[in-house]
C-alpha cells in the first residue's frame, strides 16, 4: 500500500503543512468511522459474549432470577472435573474430531485430485459434490434419519440386499457417532473439495510436466511436487475442519434431541453445554463452564495449528 | 509432426503409454467421481421421491426409488402448519440480514482494503480471529445479552447478530486490495472524497464481490436453525427451519410423506438461489480460502 505516500507528494507542495497534517489526520480517522458499524455489532454479539462466558462460569446463574446472581468462584470448575458426564462428552468430542477430520481431509483431497485429473464437465461434478453443503440441516437430517431407519431405511435395505447383518444406525450406542460422521462428512466434504481444487488450480502445470519429462510417475509427481505446494492450503482446510468438528452438535441434536442418543453416545461438549444451558432445569453458569472448556480447546488448537503452519512455511519456502 | 513441436513433449511421452492404461485410468476416475456425485445428491432425490409416494408405499420395507406422483402430500402438509407466515418471516429476516451485512462488509472492507491507519492489522486480525471462537461456546451469554435487550421473540434478534459477515469483510477487502491505486488518485484529483469514491466508483465496481457476500449471507440466514430455535417462542416470528423442526416433532413425525413434502418446499428457495448463482458462490469460496 503505497497509496498514501504517492498522494501526499502533490498535496505537500500546495498546502500548508498544518492543513496537510489535519487533512491526513482526518483521512486516517475516517477509517474508524467505516469500521464502526461492523465493530459495534461484533462487540455486542461476538466479543462481549466471548468475555462474558468466562464471567458467567463463576456464578450459579439462573435466567429466571433477575438482579444479582450468587458468586461461587471456581465451584463450577471443581464440579466439572468430578462430573462423569463432562468427561464422557469430552471423550465423545475428541473421538469425533480424531475420526472425522482425517476422513474428511483425505476424502476431500482425493476427490479434488480426481476432479483435477483432466475429467470432463468438471464444474458439473464439482457442483454436485458441493451441493449438500448449502442444504439446510433440519431437512437433510430428516432424510438421513429415514435412510438410517432400521426397517424401512435405505442403508439397511442395501445391507439386506447384500445379505449382510443390518445395523441399528441411530439406536446402537456403538454406531451413533459413526452415523453422525457419515452425515457430516456427506454434508461438508464438498466445501473442502472446492478449496483443495482452488489450491490445485494454483499450482502451475508446467512443474508436473517438467517432472514427467524427467521420468517421474504420477505418485512421485504428487509426493514431491503437488503435495509440498499444497501443504499451506491443507493446513487451512485442516484448521477449518477441526474447528467445525470441535463445535459439532446440531446434527447430534437434530438426530437425538438434547440427550445425545442411547447412552449419551453422541453427546458432544456442544450438546452438553446446550442441554445444561437451556433445558427446563437449566444451569447457565455450569453450561458456561463447559463453554469455557470448549472455547479454550478450540482456541489453543487453532493457535497451535496456525503456529505449525507458520513454521512449516518458513522452513520450506 | 516433427522436432519443431518441442513444447508438446509431455503428450508425446504419454503417447508411449499403453492405451489400455489411459483408458482404465479415465474410466476409474469417472466411476469414482460419478458415484460420489450420486451419493451427494441422492438424499435430495430421496426427499423428492418420498414426498410423492403414497403413504402405503412410504412404509414399505422395500425402498421405492420412483415417485407415485401423489401431489396431495404437498397440499396436506401445507395446511398443517402456518407455512405462509414462516416463509414471510424467513424472507424478511434474510433480506434484512443481507442488506445490513452488505453495508457493514462494504464499509469495513473498504477501510481495510484502501486506507492506512494505526491499528489496521490488529483490527483485521481481531476480525479474522473470530473464526477461532466457536459460536456454540458463546451461545449462553449471547442468549443472555439478547434477552437483556428484550429481543426474545423478535425479528431483530435473528437479524442484528448476523449483520456482520467475517468472510464478507474479507472478500470485499480482498477486492479493494486488487483495485489499482491510480483509480483513487485520479478520483482525488477530481475532488472526490473517500466516501464519494466508495459510493460512485469503488462500490459499483465491487458488485461481483458483493453478490458473493449476499449469497453467502442469504443461504446462512435461510438455513439458520439453532439460534432462531432459541430466541423465538411464537409462530409469529419463527423462521422456516424452526417451523420445519416443529412440524417434524409434531404432526410430521407420523406423516413421512407430508414431512418429505414440507422438507422439499422449505429447501426449494435456497436450492433455486444456489443453482442460479452457484458459480459465483463456489468461486467466492475459492478466492476466500486461497488468498487467506
Amino acid at each position: 500500500m503505497e497509496l498514501e505516500s504517492d498522494l501526499s507528494m502533490p498535496a505537500r507542495k500546495v498546502v500548508h503543512p498544518w492543513t496537510w497534517h489535519l487533512r491526513r489526520w482526518f483521512s486516517n480517522g475516517q477509517a474508524y468511522l467505516y469500521l464502526l458499524p461492523a465493530f459495534v455489532i461484533l462487540g455486542i454479539f461476538a466479543y462481549a459474549p466471548s468475555i462474558f462466558v468466562f464471567y458467567m462460569s463463576l456464578f450459579r446463574w439462573n435466567f429466571l432470577r433477575h438482579g444479582s446472581q450468587p458468586f461461587i468462584g471456581l465451584d463450577n470448575y471443581t464440579a466439572l472435573f468430578h462430573d462423569p458426564n463432562f468427561w464422557q462428552s469430552l471423550w465423545v468430542t475428541i473421538l469425533y474430531v480424531v475420526i472425522s477430520v482425517p476422513v474428511h481431509l483425505f476424502l476431500a483431497l482425493f476427490l479434488a485430485l480426481c476432479l483435477m485429473a483432466g475429467i470432463r464437465a468438471r464444474a458439473f461434478w464439482r457442483l454436485a459434490i458441493f451441493s449438500p453443503f448449502i442444504m439446510p440441516m433440519v431437512a437433510t437430517t430428516t432424510v438421513w434419519y429415514w435412510m438410517f431407519d432400521t426397517y424401512h431405511g435405505l442403508f439397511n435395505g442395501i445391507l439386506r440386499l447384500l445379505h449382510l447383518k443390518t445395523v441399528d444406525w441411530l439406536g446402537d450406542p456403538h454406531w451413533t457417532l459413526f452415523s453422525i460422521i457419515l452425515y457430516t462428512t456427506w454434508k461438508s466434504a464438498g466445501f473442502s473439495v472446492v478449496i483443495f481444487m482452488a489450491g490445485l488450480g494454483n499450482i502451475s502445470p508446467s512443474l508436473a510436466e517438467a517432472a514427467r519429462v524427467d521420468g517421474a510417475n504420477s505418485w512421485q509427481i504428487f509426493r514431491y511436487i503437488t503435495w509440498p505446494l499444497l501443504v499451506p492450503i491443507t493446513l487451512v482446510v485442516m484448521l477449518l475442519a477441526t474447528i467445525e468438528a470441535f463445535k459439532m452438535f446440531q446434527p447430534s441434536f437434530l438426530f437425538f434431541g438434547s440427550t445425545g442418543g442411547a447412552g449419551y453416545s453422541a453427546r458432544t461438549l456442544g450438546l452438553y453445554l446446550f442441554s445444561e444451558g437451556f433445558s427446563n432445569d437449566a444451569h447457565p453458569g455450569y453450561g458456561s463452564t463447559i463453554s469455557v472448556i470448549l472455547f479454550l480447546l478450540v482456541f489453543t488448537i487453532s493457535i497451535g495449528q496456525l503456529a505449525l503452519s507458520q513454521r512449516r512455511m518458513s522452513v520450506e519456502y | 509432426m516433427s522436432t519443431t513441436r518441442v513444447p508438446s513433449r509431455p503428450s508425446e511421452r504419454s503417447r508411449h503409454w499403453p492405451w489400455q492404461y489411459k483408458w482404465t485410468r479415465s474410466v476409474l476416475l469417472y466411476i469414482v467421481v460419478g458415484i460420489t456425485a450420486i451419493v451427494a445428491v441422492f438424499p435430495l432425490y430421496w426427499v423428492f421421491v418420498s414426498s410423492l409416494l403414497t403413504s402405503h408405499n412410504a412404509m414399505d420395507v422395500v425402498p421405492h426409488f420412483w415417485p407415485d406422483w401423489e401431489w396431495s402430500n404437498y397440499t396436506r402438509a401445507w395446511n398443517l402448519e402456518p407455512w405462509g407466515q414462516f416463509f414471510a418471516n424467513s424472507i424478511f429476516i434474510a433480506t434484512c440480514t443481507v442488506a445490513l451485512a452488505l453495508l457493514t462488509s462494504l464499509l469495513a472492507g473498504y477501510a481495510f482494503g484502501t486506507m492506512k491507519f494505526p491499528g489496521r492489522n490488529i483490527l483485521f486480525l481481531a476480525i479474522l480471529g473470530l473464526i477461532m471462537i466457536p459460536s456454540e461456546a458463546t451461545l449462553i451469554p449471547s442468549y443472555l445479552i439478547v434477552s437483556t435487550l428484550g429481543w426474545i421473540d423478535t425479528y431483530q434478534a435473528q437479524i442484528i447478530p448476523f449483520a456482520v459477515s467475517i468472510s464478507g469483510i474479507f472478500l470485499i477487502r480482498q477486492f479493494f486490495l486488487s483495485l489499482p491505486p491510480s483509480l483513487w488518485e485520479a478520483a482525488q484529483l477530481d475532488g472526490c472524497t473517500r466516501f464519494g469514491f466508495l459510493w460512485r466508483i469503488a462500490g459499483p465496481l465491487a458488485r461481483p464481490a458483493l453478490a458473493v457476500v449476499a449469497l453467502q449471507v442469504f443461504i446462512g440466514s435461510w438455513n439458520a436453525f439453532l439460534w432462531p430455535y432459541l430466541v423465538t417462542t411464537s409462530d409469529r416470528f419463527r423462521p422456516i427451519e424452526v417451523g420445519l423442526q416443529a412440524f417434524l416433532a409434531g404432526e410430521g413425525g407420523t406423516d413421512p410423506t407430508g414431512l418429505a413434502a414440507a422438507a422439499a418446499f422449505t429447501t426449494l428457495p435456497v436450492l433455486v438461489v444456489f443453482l442460479i448463482a452457484q458459480r459465483q458462490f463456489i468461486e467466492g469460496i475459492s478466492v476466500g480460502s486461497t488468498k487467506g
